[in-house]
């Protein structure tokens, strides 16, 4: 959530270096030696997934996604999601799919009625993912799901 | 001649290619944040060489060497050189390479701002180049008597060679751009990609031209055709690895980090390139040792 405190820790025999590289907030970058104690950061300001990299070792990447509601999902191994508790209305429904660069956001407008619900579906194509033969080297990819206003 | 002094210009100039190479293997690699302390390592002045901070640590440790050479140096200058605008040279070197360390630091404390990250680049292109300058200098051919060569044409080849230094310094800062416009895991900027093919075919024209006129007009002339012929065939070579280089980086967003041959290829096109500018910079010294200005050309610097 925004200006919710993220707490970072770590746990390997290593350091590392935690590095937001968001579009909305402030870029950051700090080292963290294993030992350390941990530390916290907080987003001003709502991103759908900001990237984080660890500049020490460049294929580690994790993305944080950062809203203003609780409304998200992450998506199932078949591809369907399910965001529950979300009040009638219409919204834009953003899904992001991780591939080269950061990623490949799209957007939607949904309805969603008083009872019963909305639907959002998204394509996302081969090329978006990349290059399958470089991507093999990653260990199992997630790809989550999140809505925003 | 100062033998010594020559010398050891020569290994400043040396030391400051292989920064080069240092710093640019930084760039490949995406280390540049590996640590967020300036001028320690994660507090310390020998950390443990992890990861990326091999990199980015190991350029700071070749940058201290060139830093405390480059004072030897303009120690050296200062006391041993009689010529006043050549020691005002190598005391301007110890300036560049203080504002370039600094450079450095801002470019992790500021986490590597485009317009910071690619004046770092820049200023070390200027510092290498101060250094070959005084590497022509102080060497031998600089001070033996040769006889003054007339221009012959209506281009003079003085204004061309100061031409082709600039153009290749132009393409050099916008390569340096490009470069730190994104990342590995990023795509290039299309226009940034452009504007840099577009320079490489303004420094093929003009160094081409600069070269073609030497071997035609001089040669002869050892002294100018041996940079010039080197400048040919090292342009070749950069033509080429620009080439490659693009081809790798076009890739590199697919992978998951930085692999060959995308690093090497890249840090070899950074590194001949600034060998193209350091061989054309010793072409246009020579130019003005043994060429006259014509008055046409005198005419031409007072406008």
């Amino acid at each position: 959530m925004v200006n919710q405190k993220l707490n970072i820790t770590n746990s390997d025999p290593t350091q590392h270096n935690i590095h937001f590289t968001p579009k909305n907030n402030d870029d950051w970058n700090q080292s963290q030696p294993n030992g350390a104690a941990p530390m916290t950061h907080e987003f001003k300001r709502a991103e759908v997934l900001v990237p984080v990299k660890c500049n020490q070792h460049p294929w580690m990447k994790a993305y944080v996604g950062v809203l203003k509601h609780p409304f998200f999902a992450i998506s199932k191994p078949d591809g369907t999601f399910t965001i529950s508790g979300v009040p009638a209305g219409t919204y834009t429904v953003a899904a992001w799919h991780e591939g080269p660069g950061n990623g490949t956001e799209k957007t939607m407008q949904v309805t969603v009625p008083a009872s019963g619900a909305g639907k959002a579906d998204f394509s996302f194509s081969a090329a978006t993912a990349g290059n399958p033969s470089s991507l093999e080297m990653m260990p199992a990819l997630e790809f989550p799901m999140a809505m925003k206003h | 001649m100062n033998k010594g002094l020559h010398r050891y210009t020569l290994l400043v100039t040396g030391a400051t290619f292989f920064l080069l190479i240092a710093g640019a293997l930084v760039t490949s690699h995406d280390a540049g944040l590996a640590t967020s302390d300036w001028p320690l390592s994660n507090g310390q002045v020998f950390p443990r060489m992890v990861g990326n901070l091999f990199w980015e640590h190991g350029h700071r440790m070749v940058a201290t060497t060139v830093g405390l050479l480059t004072i030897g140096l303009a120690l050296y200058f200062f006391k041993s050189e009689q010529r006043t605008r050549v020691r005002r040279l190598g005391i301007l070197a110890l300036a560049v390479v203080i504002a370039q360390g600094l450079l450095g630091g801002l470019t992790v404390k500021l986490n590597l701002p485009l317009a910071v990250s690619a004046a770092h680049a820049t200023l070390a292109q200027l510092f290498f180049c101060t250094v070959v300058s005084l590497s022509v200098f102080t060497s031998r051919g600089w001070f033996e008597n040769r006889p003054m060569l007339t221009e012959k044409g209506s281009v003079p080849l003085r204004y061309l060679s100061v031409a082709a230094t600039i153009t290749i310094f132009l393409q050099l800062i916008l390569g340096a751009t490009l470069r730190h416009s994104a990342t590995w895991d990023h795509f290039l900027p299309t226009e940034l990609v452009l504007a840099h093919i577009g320079g490489a075919v303004a420094v093929v024209l003009m160094l081409g031209a600069t070269i073609a006129l030497v071997l035609k007009r001089y040669g002869g002339e050892s002294y100018l055709t041996k940079p010039a012929l080197l400048a040919s065939g090292l342009l070749l070579l950069q033509i080429c690895l620009g080439v490659a280089a693009y081809l790798t980086r076009l890739k590199s967003p697919y992978d998951p980090q930085p692999l060959n041959p995308m690093v090497e290829i890249t840090v070899a096109h950074v590194a001949c390139g600034a060998l193209v500018f350091a061989t054309t910079i010793v072409l246009t010294l020579r130019i003005f040792r043994t060429v006259k200005a014509t008055e046409a050309a005198f005419e031409f610097a007072h406008v």
